[in-house]
């Protein structure tokens, strides 16, 4: 028989709209058919539209990590809001009338499976494999020189406006910055141009002082892209068959946006893997132009932080899914991994959702590190390298957060070292002007998940919360 | 290493083109050089720092202060500090008083990014957001309590509002404690309104220091803080002196808050200063500030007040309208036996009352109102009775009287009641009856934008049949219209004659009511037909007749054996228009019921 909890079809809605319309649907009565298939694996009906007829939709969950849903309806959105009510008419218990699967919906499961079939057949040599996709050596050639030349060009930005000093930038440099950023974009360096862009609007901000601090460190790590990014282009040019670096950070760097399929035949894949997210935010990154959904997970019997990042371009964030906080346990078979450090990106698709269970709970607090000194080793481990992520994650123990009487609040391990807590830069809300107000227990004996990063300024490692784990609580203050 | 550190930022502010011979770098580098000898990567900076400001072309000296800061930052970046000084027993949660508790972190991201953007942005439909958040219970996640603090600063008022009335004061007694710890009694309006929310959610019992800080607001605050604040300490009796001191002060908005204040106390001394207030010069602030807050004591004291005046007059001599209005506003929403007692006896012995005679007409029809309105409330017989008395000598109160005898009484005592048993309306003098005549165009036209005649039902019910006797005797058309009703011998050939003048000179309201009626359900066809087309023949196409739209409509969809009729009587109609625009909707009314009809036989050739 079909579980479904009213979350679960809220992780799997587009955007809050489209959820808040499927309920609707269902609120209003619009559905005049409700039917499941014989095996329980799926739902199908017609809901009344604003036209003559129907829609006839259908949600199947033969395989039941990945439903499909299905619609007559013209909406661009998946599922759409028909799809989306006729699950929530299923999770409030309304009545569904057995009937067979319809014939379209059989022939689309039975086309499917055969794909399964023939893919399975290839991957254990059955079938012979698909064609390698053939590499056009002149052009990729011609793509790596192009991408060479224009990191000199940038080079030669940089340096001019190293030479003529932040201070005498205006709004036409900032300007020339975008400009040049576009240009960037179209010779194959996406990665470049989000950064160049980056550094014009932290120059282009009416607060110039810490603009300045911040903006010689974008300077500089800019430098730290175009050396290393040059050396490691110059190989590609003279060893065209080299395979890209899955080790380090530098394709993405460039702008590469890994397929799931070259991870997995680098190995970057974890089977059957339980994710529990502890935290999820969105912000608007103004110079990738896109909104970034973001999440933090810990891989359960491990004490591994897991990212996972959805970017939404800003033009295309009335088709994309929007991704929200997920307050199940991930259960997923196949989770592919980027390369990176402390909390390298992962992506999975599809997964079955399970209940929360206090042994979840435990595991976190157990995941946790008892000591401060050991979680800022390796978050200073990473900040070495200038084109590491900037702002690790970590699970920490704390006996207990603490004020000092100026109001700086403080992380204090079991052994009595301390962290200053602070809010990030990089993060869209600050988390500490909540800790005063949540239950005061919750600060004692707790585990915090935190984000760090290195203020240049002060020379001060600061870090801020972002959860608070506590027996059977999990306490997000940021979102 | 700070030091290299700020002197590289100097020089990215500045431009690597001043680092050639700059003195500050030079004097670094041998210190570098020196610890070089233990640590390599101090040699590799000196090495650098030598570049940066040693002879080199400019774009190199670039390049220079770009390498030495990449490995400077990498350096520092392994070297942040953590520590905290000075960690203290200072706790970190807010003072208990200002807890929040039951506030859960369970809402989705979504959710609240959707209230964060409708409170940050700009733009419609943010009030829409916010509402639905607060419905769908949204601000009990803790996280969304700077969102709360936020609306209560919105530039919108309708949002900022909700946050002052009811999204704040949800969150119970410890919202007012954590609005107070952040009260700025400087600033401006979103700190009035927080002490607005703290006014009406109240602080606890043994809170002094959030005592203190109204305390000190309502001292020191500007102007309009000190207001909010001293509104909120009538709950405390230990402040009654400081009230009656406000209530002394120059300011008015002041006295006036220290009037509501002082109401809220209740105790003797703030009755006896609120009494001298309302019979002072000030009545009319005192009167605002009291209104909706007085305590029962109160309330009798001022019905005293206003017995005696309405007795006596004021101490000066004859009343005046000024004299009462003060009362009549902080009575207004009072219910209480002493004023019961004093309506009731004006109603019985006007006599007693002398100083209502001083008022003028208008004046003393407003008050009477007043009276009437407040004997309705009671919903008794013997109210009515009283307003009916009233009514006597200020025909305008039936307004009052009927309706309510309408609530107490069946429709045919309510008929013998005004009109006598034989209609002839006997009991009434003229002025009377064309207050009746008012009455019942209200009562049967509800509605203030457009009035509609009553569902024809209700009439049947509410009202006695001979009131529409009555109605045409009057020859009052407005009310036939709204009082017809089948099995009245004398209504259709009325009607027959009456439409011509309402086709005529009848308000677009009034057509629209024979409409209604038409449409009633009153009437064979045959007459209803008639009835409409005389409507229709009578208007003053050549003068300027409200175009309605409906009776276009109406002709349009007459049935299928009047079409030829209706086209034979519209075209005659339109040779005597003039006006061709006119002419030209009447023709198309003409045009589309000919297309009608051939469409009609088309389909009758097919069958």
């Amino acid at each position: 028989m079909l579980q479904l909890t009213a979350s679960h079809i809220d992780s799997l809605a587009p955007n809050a709209a489209a959820a808040k319309n499927g309920r609707d649907l269902v609120k209003k009565n619009k559905f005049v058919k409700l039917n499941v298939s014989e095996e329980g694996n799926l739902l199908f009906g017609e809901c009344l539209g604003s036209g003559k007829s129907n829609y006839v939709c259908s949600v199947d969950f033969v395989t039941p990590e990945n439903p499909v849903a299905r619609c007559s309806c013209p909406s661009r959105q998946f599922p759409c809001k028909h799809a989306l009510g006729l699950m929530y008419a299923y999770a409030d218990g309304l009545t569904f009338e057995q009937a067979t699967v319809p014939e379209d919906i059989a022939s689309k499961r039975e086309k499917a499976e055969k794909r399964e079939e023939n893919k399975s057949k290839r991957e254990s040599g059955e079938l012979p494999p698909a064609k390698p996709k053939k590499v056009n050596k002149a052009a990729l050639k011609k793509k790596i020189a192009q991408q060479l030349e224009a990191l000199d060009e940038l080079e030669k930005l940089v340096l001019s406006l190293v030479r003529g000093g932040l201070g005498t930038v205006d709004a036409r440099t900032v300007k020339t910055l975008n400009e040049h950023a576009k240009r960037l974009g179209s010779s194959y360096l996406t990665g470049a141009e989000n950064e160049l862009r980056r550094l014009a609007l932290l120059l282009g901000q009416e607060d110039r002082e810490t603009g300045y601090t911040y903006a010689s460190e974008q300077l500089t790590l800019l430098n730290a892209f175009i050396k290393k990014g040059r050396s490691y282009l110059r190989s590609k040019e003279e060893d065209p068959e080299l395979k890209p670096d899955t080790e380090s950070t530098i394709e993405e760097w460039l702008g590469h946006a890994w397929q799931l399929a070259e991870l997995k035949e680098a190995g970057r894949v974890s089977e059957n893997v339980q994710l529990l997210q502890l935290a999820f935010y969105c912000y608007q990154d103004e110079a990738r132009k896109e909104f970034v959904d973001t999440g933090f997970w810990l891989e359960l019997g491990s004490d591994r932080v897991h990212r996972t990042v959805q970017y939404r371009p800003f033009k295309a964030v009335k088709y994309m899914k929007e991704e929200d906080s997920f307050f199940s346990v991930a259960q997923i078979g196949e989770l592919y991994r980027y390369p990176g450090g402390l909390n390298a990106r992962v992506r999975f698709e599809g997964m079955l959702p399970r209940e929360v269970t206090d042994a979840d709970r435990e595991a976190a607090i157990g995941a946790a590190s008892a000591s401060i000194a050991d979680a800022v080793k390796a978050v200073k481990n990473q900040l070495k390298d200038p084109l590491a992520d900037r702002a690790p994650v970590a699970l920490l123990k704390a006996s207990r957060i603490a004020r000092t009487e100026d109001g700086t609040y403080a992380l204090i391990d079991p052994s009595g070292a301390t962290l200053e807590l602070g809010d990030v830069y990089r993060l869209p809300q600050r988390t500490t002007p909540l800790l005063p107000l949540v239950a005061p227990e919750l600060l004692e004996d707790c585990c915090v998940l935190a984000m760090f990063e290195h203020r240049m300024d002060t020379g001060r490692l600061v870090a801020q919360p972002l959860t608070l784990i506590r027996g059977n609580e999990i306490t997000r203050l940021l979102y | 290493m700070e030091q290299l550190q700020s002197e590289l930022r100097r020089l990215y502010i500045a431009g690597s083109d001043l680092a050639a011979d700059d003195y500050r770098l030079e004097r670094l580098e041998p210190e570098l050089r020196e610890r070089g000898e233990r640590a390599p990567v101090f040699k590799r900076l000196a090495e650098g720092v030598a570049a940066l400001a040693g002879p080199a072309r400019p774009e190199e000296r670039a390049a220079a202060l770009q390498d030495v800061s990449l490995l400077l930052n990498s350096v520092l970046s392994t070297q942040g500090n953590t520590e905290v000084g000075n960690v203290g027993e200072t706790p970190v949660s807010a003072r208990a008083e200002s807890r929040l508790p039951g506030l859960a972190t369970d809402r989705s991201s979504r959710e609240l990014a959707e209230l964060r953007q409708a409170l940050y942005a700009s733009g419609s439909g943010r009030y829409e957001t916010v509402r639905s958040a607060y419905k769908n219970g949204l601000f009990r996640d803790l996280r969304s309590l700077p969102l709360a603090l936020r609306a209560l600063g919105d530039p919108y008022s309708e949002i900022s509002d909700l946050a002052a009335e009811r999204i704040l004061p949800d969150y119970g007694p410890g919202i007012s404690a954590l609005l107070l710890d952040g009260l700025d009694i400087q600033g401006g309006r979103e700190e009035e309104r927080k002490l607005q929310v703290v006014q009406r959610v109240g602080i606890g019992p043994e809170d002094r220091i959030s005592l203190e800080k109204i305390i000190r607001a309502a001292e020191k605050g500007s102007d309009k803080i000190r207001v909010a604040a001293i509104v909120c300490l009538g709950a405390d009796p230990s402040q009654e002196e400081k009230l009656l001191e406000w209530s002394r002060d120059k300011k008015k908005p002041v006295r006036k808050s220290a009037y509501a204040a002082l109401t809220v106390l209740d105790s003797e001394a703030s009755r006896e200063r609120l009494y001298e207030a309302i019979s002072g010069p000030d009545a009319p602030l005192a009167a605002e500030a009291l209104a909706g807050l007085l305590s029962p004591g109160m309330a009798e004291t001022l019905a005293w007040l206003f017995e005696e005046r309405l007795r006596n007059g004021t101490e000066n001599g004859s009343l005046s309208a000024e004299d009462l209005q003060p009362l009549l506003i902080a009575l207004e929403k009072v219910r209480h036996p002493a004023l019961e007692r004093l309506y009731t006896d004006l109603a019985l012995n006007p006599a007693a009352y002398p100083s209502i005679q001083a008022l003028n007409e208008r004046e003393r029809g407003s008050f009477l109102r007043n009276a009437a309105y407040y004997l309705r409330q009671l919903g008794t017989f013997e109210a009515l009775e009283l307003v009916e008395r009233l009514a006597f000598t200020h025909p305008l109160l039936l307004q009052q009287a009927i309706p309510m005898a309408r609530g107490l009484l069946t429709p045919s005592e309510v008929y013998e009641r005004y009109m006598g048993t034989n209609g002839d309306s006997s009991r009434l003098s003229s002025a009377l009856q064309s207050v009746v005549i008012l009455v019942l165009r209200n009562e049967l036209y509800p509605g203030t934008v457009t009035p509609r005649r009553l569902p024809q039902a209700e009439i049947e019910v509410g009202w006695d049949p001979r009131w529409l006797d009555w109605a045409i005797d009057q020859d009052h058309a407005q009310l036939v219209i709204g009082l017809a009703r089948p099995g009245n011998d004398r209504l259709v050939p009325y009607l027959e004659q009456a439409v011509r003048r309402i086709g005529r000179a009848g308000s677009r309201d009034e057509i629209r009511y024979f409409l209604d009626m038409l449409e009633a359900g009153l009437f064979d066809e045959d007459t209803r037909y008639e009835l409409f087309m005389r409507l229709v023949e009578a208007r003053n196409w050549n003068g300027d007749p409200a175009m309605v739209y409906r009776e276009l409509d109406l002709l349009k969809r007459v049935p299928a054996e009047r079409m030829d009729e209706t086209i034979r009587r519209l075209e005659a109609l339109i040779e005597g228009i003039s006006i061709s625009y006119k002419k030209k909707t009447l023709q198309e009314v003409v045009d589309a019921l000919r297309a009608r009809r051939s469409a009609d036989e088309g389909d009758r050739t097919n069958e």
